[in-house]
């Protein structure tokens, strides 16, 4: 995929602009070169790029789907929440053999159950106008609640059918399942908001709503639409979270990944299409944090180094959309 | 204040304001050429003229809120240089917008002890009790409790005046203040201002509606092109020689007046549509047709196409497109039913910055480029190619598709936003104010368009800011007037001098039916 958004005419001699362009980029493959050089043997083989991209598979996923919603200016806080109760019910509900359906049947269930939540966000914010921020922050609440009541706090061991756990532990070959499922969902997403119309239209209400309506787009269906898609990725990682590890657990699974989320999304935004939320950057910033992450445990640093040096990247990138975004519309 | 009291005969005393010769230039305009006027002591002065007539410049200036390029601004007999709001503020220079700068969330009184209260804490009470005063002084029998949100404008009007006079203002302009309000409204306003004005405050007060202008104020200036036409005492005597001046001398020229292809069949037709400020307007517009819908501003004419474009939903009435009734209120209704509108306002109500011109004129129609009705796939090389022909036929100057639509002039922007809406067809066009802010030869081609869209077929409804442009463009016009339709010109008959007159003062207000009523 190439920068398929020409810059303002003068952007060909702006080192600023390319530099903010290709900054995250840059910066991912200077970071691959730089623990490359410094620990060669433990972090420059295919094992461990494997491991790397394994690792960022979940992220991923929920960070795919945000995407989605943060193109249109919905934010989703919902999302961490989802995941916990989505990969909960998958597995419980696989344990018991539920609905008398089947691993498989299970997870449709599971799905279209995503699929309500995601319309349920979507009408609290296009039909009774609540801010996306607010609705999915009291969402994830509820959500929350909902998932330690049903299982009076109690993980889900035993029993989980092979099919659901092979989410988290098959390969296809060398490739674990979780990155062929965050590829795949990358891809489909991908296609979604390039090529599509509803992809185009969830662009223009971002960029302004209100000429949006006035071409005849139609606003509260893609606020149903986009957390819907963002509630099913959401359901989807919690899933292969707990199948990973084996446990359906009914707390801590998803808010883990809801900020780094957020964060791979808003670097996404400063790659290659400045101010803009898109599939390809959201991935560089996936890689961004999860070389980071493993690349500085495998030098020994300490963890905490993790979370300061990830924030610093953050603030650097989005300074840079910002200030680039805002020079693209003062000209 | 103390030496002009009476309010009665203060011809000639100094007056609080004069200004000379007051020149301002923008690049490549000169908005004020040699504008004067000057008011006295305890008068309300009447400041007259048509859009673009200098009249907001003027005020601007004297208002400190932009610095004029020559000239004399002189108060209470001293030349002044007003470098900043600040300083004319502090010369006694108040001006009160339609728009007031209140805070519509607080109360009237949190509003008036903004600035005004010079404690630092808080205490209630008290300032209730000094909030009650300032109103009882400009005769507002209001709680001080109240929101200014729930104000009916005439009040929160009064409550700014309240304001004004607490930080000692002798001058104060009111700009506009009555568009939205009442008959009745409207005298219990004009009954305080001439109470305040008869203890020595002075007004001068702008506005479009002639009618009330002349009942409210003593002396009236008329500016037109920069410069001051006149100035009148007894201004309800003088009402001819007043609207000649407001209009002046024009010579009439029509670029591309249509030779009119016989009428078509009706594609629009409105039926006792009721829409603020309009009750009761019906009109049908017909294929090879461009309508013209005249009026000052909050006359009707622009809520009426508004209506029609989707984006409001009026009170009552139908529209009906080729004869098939559409649902209003919806854009999306009434892109379906065959009408694309061009709003009014680009920035804010059609481009999407930062985007690409292929993605700005694809956005309503990109429909038509699906391989599926199902994963609505869009086929990029058929859209590619509809984009490009569009920006060929409407001229857009850019190096292609995906360059960057914040990047383009005014006018090829606004060429994009209209060729949105020729990648199909439809039955009918409204275009809201289509040339405002566009230079000059884009607004030649833009005529073009409209003219363009009429001869392929289309009814086109056209609304505008500057009368000239209606003669231009219209087969038709039908002039509004406070929310009627008050002249219906054809042809040869439209002219910008009829348009105006008609505007300003529809025939039936001549006659002298005003009740003088002072609450």
């Amino acid at each position: 995929m190439s920068a398929s958004v020409a810059a303002a005419p003068k952007a060909r001699l702006d080192v600023v602009g390319i530099v903010s362009r290709w900054g995250t980029v840059g910066s991912l493959v200077l970071l691959v070169v730089f623990f490359s050089l410094k620990e060669g043997d433990a972090f420059a083989n295919s094992r461990n790029f494997i491991n790397i991209l394994n690792q960022v598979s979940i992220l991923a996923i929920l960070a795919a789907g945000l995407t989605v919603c943060l193109t249109m200016g919905l934010f989703d806080l919902s999302i961490g929440s989802i995941a916990t109760l989505g990969g909960y019910l998958a597995l419980r509900w696989g344990a018991e053999g539920a609905f008398g359906l089947g691993p498989y049947g299970v997870l449709l269930v599971v799905l279209l159950a995503a699929i309500a939540i995601g319309v349920a966000n979507g009408v609290i914010v296009s039909y009774l106008g609540v801010s996306a921020f607010i609705a999915t922050l009291a969402t994830a609440s509820i959500l929350d609640g909902i998932a330690l009541g049903y299982s009076d706090t109690a993980t889900v061991q035993v029993g989980i059918p092979f099919q659901i756990l092979d989410l988290g532990q098959a390969k296809l070959g060398p490739i674990p399942a979780p990155v062929v499922i965050m590829a795949v969902v990358m891809v489909v997403l991908w296609f979604f908001l390039e090529r599509t119309q509803m992809g185009r239209h969830m662009y223009a209400i971002g960029g302004n709503p209100i000429a949006a309506r006035l071409a005849g787009v139609r606003i509260r269906y893609y606020a149903i639409l986009a957390l819907s898609i963002s509630a099913v990725c959401a359901v989807l990682g919690g899933t292969v979270a707990d199948a990973i590890i084996g446990a359906g657990r009914p707390y801590g699974v998803g808010s883990v990944y809801l900020l780094d989320a957020f964060a791979a999304a808003f670097i996404g935004a400063a790659t290659l299409r400045p101010g803009r939320f898109h599939m390809f950057g959201t991935l560089v910033g996936v890689l961004l944090l999860g070389v980071i992450n493993n690349g500085l445990s495998i030098m020994g640093a300490e963890t905490f180094w993790q979370y300061i040096v990830k924030g610093v990247i953050l603030i650097v990138a989005v300074f840079h959309s910002g200030a680039v975004s805002m020079r693209r519309q003062g000209v | 204040m103390d030496n002009t009291v009476s309010g009665l005969d203060t011809a000639g005393a100094v007056p609080v304001l004069d200004v000379r010769d007051l020149v301002k230039d923008y690049p490549g305009q000169r908005a004020l050429d040699g504008a004067a006027f000057e008011v006295r002591p305890g008068e309300i002065h009447g400041l007259l003229g048509e859009n673009g007539a200098g009249k907001s410049t003027l005020i601007k200036c004297v208002g400190g809120v932009i610095r004029p390029t020559s000239g004399e601004i002189r108060v209470a007999g001293e030349e002044v240089s007003l470098r900043s709001a600040k300083d004319a503020h502090a010369l006694g220079i108040s001006i009160i917008h339609q728009q007031s700068n209140l805070v519509g969330p607080l109360s009237i009184a949190e509003n008036l002890a903004i600035g005004t209260s010079s404690s630092f804490l808080v205490r209630p009470r008290a300032e209730r009790r000094r909030v009650k005063e300032m109103l009882d002084e400009v005769g507002l029998d209001l709680d001080p409790r109240t929101l200014v949100a729930s104000l009916r404008p005439h009040q929160s009007a009064m409550v700014a005046v309240a304001k004004a006079l607490h930080s000692r203002a002798k001058l104060v302009i009111l700009d506009e203040p009555t568009t939205a309000l009442s008959a009745e409204e409207t005298d219990i306003l004009f009954g305080q201002i001439r109470a305040l004005a008869s203890r020595g405050t002075a007004f001068v007060y702008v506005s479009h509606r002639l009618g009330e202008v002349f009942r409210l104020v003593d002396r009236v200036t008329v500016l037109r092109s920069g410069r001051r036409i006149g100035t009148w005492e007894a201004p309800a005597d003088n009402q001819p020689a007043i609207l000649d001046a407001i209009v002046g001398d024009k010579v009439p020229h029509r670029a591309e007046q249509s030779s009119g292809p016989a009428r078509g069949r009706p594609l629009l037709e409105v039926r006792d549509l009721a829409v603020e400020p309009c009750t009761d307007v019906a009109f049908v517009a017909h294929e090879h047709e461009v309508v013209g819908l005249a009026g000052l501003t909050g006359s009707g004419a622009e809520e009426v196409a508004t209506v029609l474009s989707g984006a409001a939903r009026p009170s009552s009435g139908t529209v009906l497109v080729r004869g098939e009734e559409v649902r209003l209120g919806l854009p999306r209704r009434a892109i379906r039913a065959g009408i694309a509108s061009i709003p009014k306002d680009r920035h804010r109500e059609a481009l999407l910055p930062g985007f690409t011109i292929r993605e700005n004129i694809s956005l309503a129609s990109s429909g038509r480029f699906l391989t599926d009705p199902v994963s609505r796939t869009v086929r990029a090389g058929r859209e590619r190619r509809a984009v490009a022909e569009a920006m060929q036929s409407l001229r857009v100057k850019a190096s292609g598709p995906q360059q960057n639509v914040s990047t383009l002039s005014g006018g090829n922007q606004q060429k994009v936003v209209i060729a949105r809406w020729l990648l199909e067809d439809f039955a009918g066009y409204v275009f809201i104010d289509p040339c405002a802010g566009v230079d000059i030869g884009a607004k030649a081609e833009i005529y073009n368009i409209i003219r363009e869209r009429a001869r392929e077929g289309a009814a086109v409804v056209f609304t505008s800011s500057e009368a000239e442009e209606y003669q231009r463009v219209c087969d038709r016009v039908l002039v509004f007037h406070r929310g009627r339709v008050v002249a219906e010109l054809v042809g040869s008959e439209i002219d910008e001098n009829a348009i105006v007159r008609y505007a300003l003062q529809p025939p039936a207000e001549h006659t002298p039916k005003q009740k003088e009523t002072v609450s």
